[in-house]
């Protein structure tokens, strides 16, 4: 009897030890949480893996924020060194083309004079630095969160990873196909840690007039669609700095490939996107990088 | 019953939800010869049938058959091979291949 009532109290025992380990052990596993819809402008979604508790503090809009501030001391400093041929003060000139068409009036091929007027105005326009520096608000605000191991922040397009995901597994960012469908896409980057990825492409926002075709990206130089690398279709590039790693994609398409190279390249690298199919990079990025379509293919120089 | 028993029950039921809720989620996605595909469709002869996030072989032209016993694949890591038509049909984890999508 006594004997019995002794295993018993063994067996409870155990089992209530085993019962507060799994609770424990669930409560602290990394677990994903995807928020999607938040007040950030054009934030698609936001995932991080982290242990606790499972809601997510809202954030303020760090796009708008971004939007309110001067170019960051690196992006001054990548003005100087492109020689010009990035410059976020070529706000009247966006206005002119309208390419945004955010009036609701249809975009159209400037008279030369309104080109050169335009270029002689300093208007800042933060479009090819601000989601970038969205990006590292928001990652200045979760770095504070201890709970938080990881995670992935989608702005438009706009890629930004940091920490790292359960049981140390690379974070795996797909690159869309800018020649194919909504769904289809190139290449995946294997990465780990913090990294920043923008991609400034011809083929997203543009306007045909006279059978030519018009894009976003202007070359400060000639107040025009850049064009100094024939063919060119995207560039991406891969950074630790949001600010500097949008600006620097913005810049990498004016310049094209062959002057690009001669930046001062602190950063991890650039993809350069051709219309037949062919893709140089720029500094180390190419082991990050696997090719998954069959139209495309890696050309050294 | 005794009190025993009654722990020993509790302690398996939390196993359960615990490994049931820590499983990995997302849908599965269906691999044809290393490409993916989403909607039945017809390879070397072999016709691959999709069914709400199922696949199987509905038929081949081979003489063993045994790509078509393998029946509705629908667990990622399952698998149908036919060899002599030189197709395989597989289950991959929707979840785990992608994080985010740059453009």
């Amino acid at each position: 009897m006594k004997q019995g009532q002794k295993r018993l109290r063994l067996w409870a025992a155990i089992a209530g030890v085993l019962v507060i380990a799994a609770v424990l052990l669930y409560s602290l596993a990394p677990r994903q949480v995807t928020q999607t819809d938040f007040d950030m402008g054009s934030v698609r979604r936001l995932t991080v893996w982290r242990s606790g508790n499972l809601r997510l503090a809202p954030l303020p809009s760090y796009e708008a924020q971004a939007a309110a501030q001067p170019p960051p001391p690196p992006v001054e400093a990548l003005i100087a060194a492109t020689g010009g041929a990035f410059d976020p003060y070529i706000g009247a000139l966006v206005a002119l083309w309208n390419i945004d068409s955010k009036d609701g009036s249809p975009p159209r091929v400037p008279a030369q004079a309104e080109i050169d007027a335009a270029l002689q105005e300093r208007a800042l326009d933060p479009g090819a630095y601000g989601k970038g520096l969205a990006c590292d608000f928001v990652l200045q605000a979760l770095g504070g969160d201890r709970r938080i191991r990881g995670g992935v922040l989608d702005l438009g397009g706009n890629i930004l990873t940091f920490g790292s995901k359960p049981f140390g597994a690379p974070f795996k960012v797909a690159l869309r196909d800018p020649l194919g469908g909504a769904n289809d896409t190139l290449g995946v980057f294997t990465l780990e840690g913090t990294h920043f990825l923008s991609t400034s492409g011809s083929y997203e926002k543009y306007f045909t007039q006279g059978g030519v075709r018009y894009h976003h990206i202007f070359d400060p130089k000639t107040g025009y669609p850049a064009a100094r690398d024939p063919g060119l279709c995207s560039v991406t590039v891969l950074s630790d700095s949001g600010a500097l790693g949008d600006a620097l994609s913005t810049a990498c398409f004016v310049l094209g490939y062959a002057q690009a190279g001669g930046l001062p390249w602190n950063d991890r690298g650039a993809l350069f996107l051709y219309e037949d199919g062919s893709i140089k990079a720029l500094g180390d990025i190419e082991q990050m990088f696997t090719i998954t379509n069959e139209k495309y293919h890696w050309v050294s120089e | 019953m005794k009190r025993g028993d009654i722990c020993i029950a509790l302690l398996l039921l939390a196993v359960a939800a615990a490994v049931l809720l820590l499983r990995p989620q997302g849908k599965p996605v269906v691999y044809v010869n290393g490409q993916r595909i989403t909607a039945s469709t017809e390879i070397n002869g072999v016709v691959i049938e999709l069914q709400n996030g199922k696949a199987r072989v509905q038929s081949s032209p081979c003489r063993d058959q045994i790509c078509v016993h393998a029946g509705w694949l629908e667990r990622p890591g399952d698998v149908a091979v036919c060899l002599p038509q030189r197709v395989s049909v597989e289950i991959r984890s929707g979840k785990s291949a992608i994080d985010a999508v740059a453009y």
